[in-house]
């Protein structure tokens, strides 16, 4: 089911991570009861050039502190990364809006274990760990989705 | 507070007290000391590696002593010596130790509180008998983590001090493991189901260790990386979200665990290269036995079950789907043993054709 706010959520947009990074500021006594988390997460949204999206989001303590938009080729050292089509970014999104949080075979890690549509990626085994010790909080952050919904289209959208 | 150092108090300090026993101001104005050290708090408060400066920070090769006096502290030279057996660095150490330490205190989480308990709704009875057979097999499995760095602990020299205030960390988040299984399998309705031989083998296998190091690699990189993907897997099969977040919390506790023993391999092996043999045999066994355990066929068809979200299923999508994750839970192993230096794959008994693993590929996935 899609909300009638999915269509104001392009998932291809950097500005979206951003008002995630907003949305886990906004709740941040939630986040800090879940802990402190040091990960930095490459996030890949695959499509058409004018649907391509690499982005690169610092955790630190208990907030997203930096989103930064990459290019194409652009070198970057991130933990691991979140790779899928722009498709089951939407997926992911039009669950989180209609359940207020990832559901089934639909959350994060569901997905990255089965490992066909979304892949976590890394070169060292202990930096893609690192997306296993802090799970919870990863998957909190894009549930925020949900508040990002109610909450005024972000710059850009 | 000044920075007065000490020795240059220069009030008289009596001798005696008013009974006339003597007085002891050595730590005062005679102990050898770092005073004045000011470590700064980070953003997130003031950490163990905030606090590791000058000879604070010095964690030795060789302790001097075998006492539980504080690392840093002005020790008496007659101490007691406390027994310990383990005092080489190497053994024990791992570069990461001090982050999951802070990291463990700041992400604990209650069984009792975080799980939404109310949130449980009837299932179709093979599905919770399924749930109930696995919390039963994870109930029993988990406490060896809390039984064996117990074990070890009070053998760790204490100048290891870092250590051990991680091993107690992994103590707490197993009997928290225990615990929120043991719940959920009698939370819905359900009950404890069938224990069987293979498990009490494999604990035991891992409980015998002969050094930490191999306690280590039995129980971090091999017992505990696999479990790391079975909670994975309980994730991605849980029929509610209270299992959602159950295995999402439990799963966080595990990793950190698996990165203190694939980083104290690592520690182990670049200090003291002979190591690697007997960390090699070690898993020679251990393998051997879960490849066992891991056979048998009561938590399989329960895992299965839950993979195809029933019985009915089990043979089109269940099976199938249990293989395809086997793969890539023993993948992720021999990834983290290449990681911590150890190369499994001219060793390893693990039929790597017959699972379809690439050993040109190996990675955490």
């Amino acid at each position: 089911m899609i909300t009638p706010h999915a269509t104001v959520i392009p998932m291809d947009s950097v500005e979206v991570f951003r008002g995630l990074a907003a949305q886990m500021e906004a709740h941040r006594t939630e986040f800090e009861a879940l802990g402190l988390c040091d990960l930095d997460l490459e996030v890949k949204v695959e499509g058409p050039p004018t649907s391509a999206l690499r982005v690169l989001l610092r955790f630190r303590d208990y907030a997203c502190s930096d989103v930064v938009a990459l290019g194409p080729e652009e070198e970057v050292h991130a933990d691991c990364r979140l790779e899928g089509d722009l498709a089951v970014w939407e997926e992911i999104r039009d669950d989180i809006l209609a359940n207020g949080h990832s559901t089934g075979r639909l959350t994060i890690n569901s997905l990255v274990l089965l490992g066909e549509r979304l892949r976590l990626r890394g070169i060292d085994p202990m930096g893609v760990d690192r997306f296993f010790r802090y799970a919870e909080t990863v998957q909190r952050f894009f549930d925020g989705l949900g508040a990002l919904a109610g909450a005024p289209a972000p710059a850009g959208a | 507070m000044t920075d007065t150092a000490p020795g240059t108090m220069s009030h008289e300090l009596p001798e005696t007290d008013p009974m006339g026993m003597p007085l002891d101001w050595e730590w005062l104005r005679g102990a050898r000391s770092e005073w004045g050290v000011r470590p700064k708090p980070s953003p997130r408060g003031l950490t163990m590696m905030d606090i590791a400066v000058g000879s604070y920070g010095e964690v030795p090769d060789y302790p001097p002593q075998r006492t539980m006096a504080p690392r840093g502290a002005d020790i008496d030279p007659d101490m007691p010596d406390m027994g310990y057996i383990v005092n080489r660095k190497s053994e024990v150490w791992a570069d990461n130790v001090a982050e999951l330490y802070e990291e463990a205190v700041s992400r604990q989480w209650s069984a009792t509180r975080d799980i939404p308990w109310g949130q449980l709704t009837e299932l179709p009875s093979d599905l919770e008998h399924a749930v109930c057979q696995l919390c039963t097999m994870l109930t029993e499995v988990e406490m060896i983590a809390t039984d064996l760095p117990a074990k070890w602990m009070w053998r760790i020299n204490h100048d290891f001090l870092e250590t051990k205030m991680f091993l107690a960390t992994q103590i707490m988040d197993e009997a928290r493991h225990a615990e929120v299984f043991r719940k959920r399998a009698l939370a819905n309705g359900g009950g404890l189901l069938k224990a069987r031989r293979g498990g009490e083998l494999l604990l035991r296998e891992i409980l015998q260790a002969k050094s930490f190091t191999q306690a280590s690699a039995l129980l971090h990189l091999l017992g505990e990386g696999l479990i790391l993907d079975l909670f994975r897997e309980g994730e991605l099969i849980a029929p509610t979200d209270v299992e959602k977040r159950m295995f999402r919390l439990v799963m966080q506790d595990e990793a950190r665990h698996v990165a203190f023993g694939t980083m104290h391999l690592r520690y182990s092996i670049e200090h003291d290269p002979d190591v690697a043999e007997e960390i090699h045999e070690a898993l020679d066994a251990g393998e051997e036995v879960l490849f066992q355990f891991g056979a048998q066929p009561t938590n399989n068809t329960a895992m299965a079950t839950l993979l195809a979200g029933g019985v009915e299923r089990i043979e089109e999508d269940g099976f199938p789907l249990a293989q395809r994750l086997s793969t890539k839970m023993l993948t992720s192993y021999l990834a983290r043993c290449e990681r911590a230096g150890l190369n499994r794959l001219e060793r390893t008994k693990i039929p790597l054709d017959l699972l379809g693993i690439d050993p040109t590929a190996l990675e955490v996935a």
